[in-house]
């Protein structure tokens, strides 16, 4: 058909273009070949969890967070962890549902922990090089105990811990039903006494680079450390859980380990994972979201059916059920609060949460 | 010996094999239908820049023949649009054509997409032999313009329902941009070739 107009190129430039394009094409198309499909074996995290209690002479690293109003405390020297190195024990369950329990393998390899990689599979594939031992959490701020705080003191703190079965809502129209463990945060928040003056609690997510590769990523548009905050009154509520297990074993790398913060009656990420700090502040925090998106994400975030996301309707989500293959999911109403309404909603009082605190 | 469409049309047909079969077998990990999407979505894509770079490759290399290769590379691009677009109702929906008309009028990825969607139908229609002969070459050709319009649209898609990480939609940005700019490249060349003659 176009005959005609490929005679343009001369005769005997075109051999050696064709071979040079040939040439080109090939390489492209190898490496793009590996990157979809020779990558990393999937599930190694899975595997590599067992040696997850391991001391390494590594700190964590903590990232400036934008506004903070004290000075930083110096960080702790590198302790491990009685807590990492024994297992878990049974927890006594304090708050269940008679919905079914997501499959251990759906929430550990169905993840959004962006610092790995944006594709579901990412964190599972790619969090077993996250170093969680020495784990220590920079309490500051607006507090009178302020300090560095390893995980065995946290834990201690704890006064035993307990399973809590909780619905997870992402505000991308899906959701889980994980049996988190852990304590309340409350009981963390009351023993470093924050002032009078303390309204908000910020939480930073860790930032190290060498091992989160997507932090140095140059196309990602949320900017790293993820930080993410509450009012006090909803960090301090019974529902707000400092979680260090999950499914009766301690949390995967790709689930936030050693450290998140459940808060079930708000989307998935306003629960941050890999905790390293926890701020209590005067004004409110930042959160990543907002920061990238602010008409898309508010501050508060609570799962609202009636607010509907420029991506995404909120008013259904998918549940994953205990069925594996194309049926593993079930189109369900969601619920206002996740559900949670009868406990929390009284937080929101007189708040318009569809036009201004969403 | 075999013709090149033939070994063409075998090599198109895997992507959806092993999607298939990774779907029978378990392997499209805990949210299959999601995978299923996503991937057909890649595959439309990748058939679309391929049937962009045809012609421009046909010059560059001087093999006209290759441009004989457009209409089922085209119709490829249908395929695996079409399996995407099927997988997203059957699955993600329901089957609900309420939620399909809410999801269509409301989120502006789907819109996008959509319109992407419903052009290549447009195109896929008017490749029946008979139809082109109706409509006449020139016709044909001004229609099968939308094919711009269709890249647009559906990088405008990925672009936007990419909630972070947009290395991958900026990069296929990038190589539509650089097959428009070839044809740019190329269509000077032509018209100054005619004008040459003109002259004469």
């Amino acid at each position: 058909m176009n005959e005609k107009e490929s005679q343009v190129t001369d005769q005997e430039v075109y051999r050696s273009r064709r071979r040079f394009v040939a040439g080109l094409s090939a390489v492209g198309a190898a490496a793009w070949l590996y990157g979809r499909y020779g990558g990393a074996p999937k599930n190694r995290a899975r595997k590599e969890n067992a040696s997850f209690g391991r001391v390494k002479d590594e700190t964590a690293q903590i990232a400036p967070m934008p506004p903070t109003p004290t000075p930083q405390p110096p960080p702790a020297p590198p302790v491990p962890n009685q807590f990492l190195l024994e297992p878990i024990g049974k927890a006594k369950r304090t708050v269940t549902t008679d919905e079914a329990v997501t499959p251990l393998s759906i929430a550990t390899e169905y993840n959004n922990f962006y610092e790995f990689g944006t594709a579901k599979e990412d964190p599972a594939r790619y969090a077993h090089r996250l170093t969680v031992d020495p784990w220590s959490i920079v309490i500051d701020g607006l507090c009178h105990k302020q300090g560095t705080y390893d995980l065995d003191t946290l834990v201690r703190l704890s006064g035993g811990l307990e399973e809590r079965m909780y619905r997870l809502r992402c505000v991308e129209a899906w959701s889980m039903v994980i049996p988190w463990i852990g304590f309340p945060l409350a009981r963390l928040i009351d023993h470093v006494e924050p002032m009078a003056s303390a309204r908000y609690v910020a939480f930073q997510t860790l930032y190290r680079p060498e091992e989160m590769p997507q932090q140095k990523s140059l196309f990602a548009t949320i900017r790293y450390p993820y930080v993410e905050g509450l009012r006090m009154d909803e960090a301090r509520h019974p529902l707000t859980f400092f979680t260090v297990g999950m499914y009766g074993e301690r949390l995967y790398p790709q689930n936030g380990a050693p450290v998140k913060v459940v808060i079930p009656w708000k989307y998935g990420f306003k629960s941050p994972k890999s905790v390293v700090r926890i701020t209590f502040t005067e004004k409110q925090p930042p959160s990543t979201w907002n920061i990238a998106a602010p008409r898309e994400y508010g501050f508060y975030s609570n799962v609202n059916p009636n607010r509907s996301h420029p991506r995404w309707s909120q008013s259904s989500e998918r549940r994953f059920i205990s069925r594996v293959g194309f049926q593993n999911t079930q189109r369900i109403p969601t619920q206002i609060f996740n559900g949670y309404g009868e406990q929390v909603a009284s937080l929101y009082k007189g708040m318009d949460l569809i036009h201004r605190f969403y | 010996m075999m013709s090149a469409a033939f070994y063409v049309f075998i090599a198109s047909c895997l992507p959806f094999v092993f999607l298939l079969y990774n779907g029978v077998t378990g392997q499209l990990g805990a949210d299959p239908v999601k995978t299923m999407t996503l991937e057909s979505g890649i595959w439309a894509l990748n058939f679309l820049v391929l049937c962009l770079m045809v012609s421009p490759t046909a010059r560059y290399l001087n093999m006209p023949r290759l441009v004989r290769l457009r209409r089922q590379l085209g119709l490829w691009c249908y395929f695996y649009a079409c399996v995407h677009v099927t997988v997203f109702y059957v699955f993600l929906l329901d089957m609900d054509l309420s939620r399909l008309s809410k999801e269509i009028t409301e989120r502006p990825y789907i819109i996008m997409g959509f319109g992407a969607w419903v052009w290549l139908s447009v195109m896929a229609v008017t490749t029946i032999p008979r139809l082109i002969k109706k409509m006449g070459g020139k016709n044909w050709r001004r229609l099968h313009k939308v094919i711009f319009l269709v890249s647009f649209l559906s990088f405008v898609h990925y672009l936007i329902l990419s909630r972070s990480d947009i290395a991958a939609p900026l990069g296929y940005g990038a190589v539509i941009v650089a097959l428009v700019a070839a044809r740019v490249y190329y269509a000077r060349a032509w018209w100054r070739e005619r004008l040459a003659r003109l002259r004469r």
